[in-house]
């Protein structure tokens, strides 16, 4: 007896390379995307994430998603759900070894969804409108700047320009592939249909 | 009464205008010194940008804004000749750090410039710091509070291994642990359950926390 149809619920951060390989590298998996931006406001992402979480039932469900908000670990704890590990989604997506060592290095990441809205995420989420203060804050705590190109789109070289002119700050392009995601995402889908109680009674 | 925030120095950090901010308080500490205008301008606006913090009114940017203009004033006042009432290490010395695996400096580094200005002299290990760095670090300096920074659960994880590597030295009736960060001030619990003393809800209560927790060391 085949169990519910599993779920992905991911951050609209890795839309286009989740979706770029739906459904056939995910056997079938319904997916959905919450905004990205919500990464910005914790408390309101655990609670559309719980919204969202809650209307799916018992379902199988992997969470495509960092630390990202106060009770993650507890809402991935439930048994038929399995996150992603990795604190954000650019470790997801580098790795852990590689993260740590460019976090070490004093990097900030675009992913490419968010590269795209860098100025919504500076200006309007952060509240760095004036250049100047923009420019103080990123050189205050960052060294440099990395585009984790994830193969899906083609690396945006003007905007990537723009940004480092924006901050004078160094932009390197980190060539990953999505592989990482990829492969993190069909894991935490395995470990939820396993620990699916529908699941574990059909295989029993 | 206490003093309250000039509406000019509050605008001009909420609107992001740090050099006016700057300008506007060197102006009147050339008038009344700068221990002055630190507790009567200073302090009050800082309060109030504290409070629009905890209710999530402000943002990282105008949170930003107050830290570095508390660094540089600071900065300023521990230059002038007037200083003395200010003098950083006064209260005695602190350990900061982010926890292992840990990279957002930007609080800790708002809690160092806030301490200084009240007096303590804080010796900052930076990021991604392992426990034992922590406990070293807090013996060379014959430090008795040690605040470590933790963004997420997932990295505020590590704290228990501080607490441990703590007792496992056998101070832990002589150092206290503070810890902050976005995840204690929205699941608070966590303090205990993580083998922590006391937190505060934004870096400008950090030193109203650390003065507590020397108190409680020195009865």
């Amino acid at each position: 007896m085949a169990g519910p149809r599993p779920v992905v619920v991911a951050c609209g951060i890795f839309a286009a390379e989740l979706s770029a390989l739906w459904p056939g590298a995910f056997g079938g998996a319904e997916l959905v995307y919450l905004d990205s931006m919500l990464h910005m406001r914790p408390s309101e992402l655990g609670r559309r994430l719980n919204e969202t979480l809650t209307g799916l039932g018992g379902r199988p469900i992997a969470l495509a998603y960092g630390d990202c908000c106060p009770y993650m670990r507890e809402m991935a704890e439930i048994p038929e759900r399995a996150r992603t590990p990795g604190v954000n989604c650019c470790e997801i997506a580098l790795g852990r070894a590689r993260y740590r060592e460019l976090r070490r290095q004093g990097t900030f990441f675009f992913m490419p969804e968010w590269a795209t809205r860098w100025r919504e995420v500076f200006s309007f989420e952060l509240g760095l409108e004036d250049p100047a203060l923009a420019r103080a804050f990123m050189q205050d705590t960052m060294k440099r700047l990395a585009y984790i190109d994830t193969g899906t789109k083609p690396v945006p070289k003007a905007l990537l320009d723009e940004i480092a002119a924006y901050f004078e700050l160094p932009m390197s392009i980190e060539r990953v592939g999505s592989d990482e995601i990829v492969t993190a995402v069909r894991a935490a889908l395995e470990r939820a249909a396993e620990a699916d109680p529908a699941r574990g009674r059909a295989d029993g | 009464m206490e003093p309250m925030p000039s509406d000019f120095l509050l605008k001009a950090i909420l609107e992001g205008r740090l050099d006016d901010a700057m300008a506007y308080l060197t102006a009147q500490a050339e008038r009344d010194g700068y221990a002055s205008t630190i507790s009567a301008s200073l302090e009050p606006a800082l309060m109030e940008i504290g409070d629009l913090w905890a209710h999530e009114k402000i943002s990282l940017a105008q949170g930003y804004v107050a830290g570095k203009l508390a660094e540089r004033i600071l900065d300023a006042a521990l230059a002038a000749e007037d200083a003395g009432g200010l003098k950083t290490g006064r209260r005695g010395r602190v350990v900061l750090g982010n926890v292992e695996d840990d990279y957002h400096a930007l609080g800790r580094r708002m809690v160092a410039s806030f301490l200084r200005l009240d007096g303590w002299e804080v010796v900052d290990l930076g990021n991604d710091v392992e426990p034992e760095r922590f406990v070293d670090a807090v013996l060379e300096a014959e430090a008795r509070i040690i605040g470590v920074s933790a963004m997420m659960l997932s990295t505020a994880q590590n704290l228990p291994r501080i607490r441990d590597e703590i007792e496992a030295r056998g101070l832990g009736g002589r150092l206290r642990l503070a810890a902050g960060g976005a995840i204690f001030r929205l699941r608070p619990e966590l303090v205990k359950e993580l083998g922590a003393d006391g937190t505060a809800a934004t870096a400008i209560e950090a030193p109203a926390l650390f003065r507590a927790l020397y108190e409680e060391l020195t009865p």
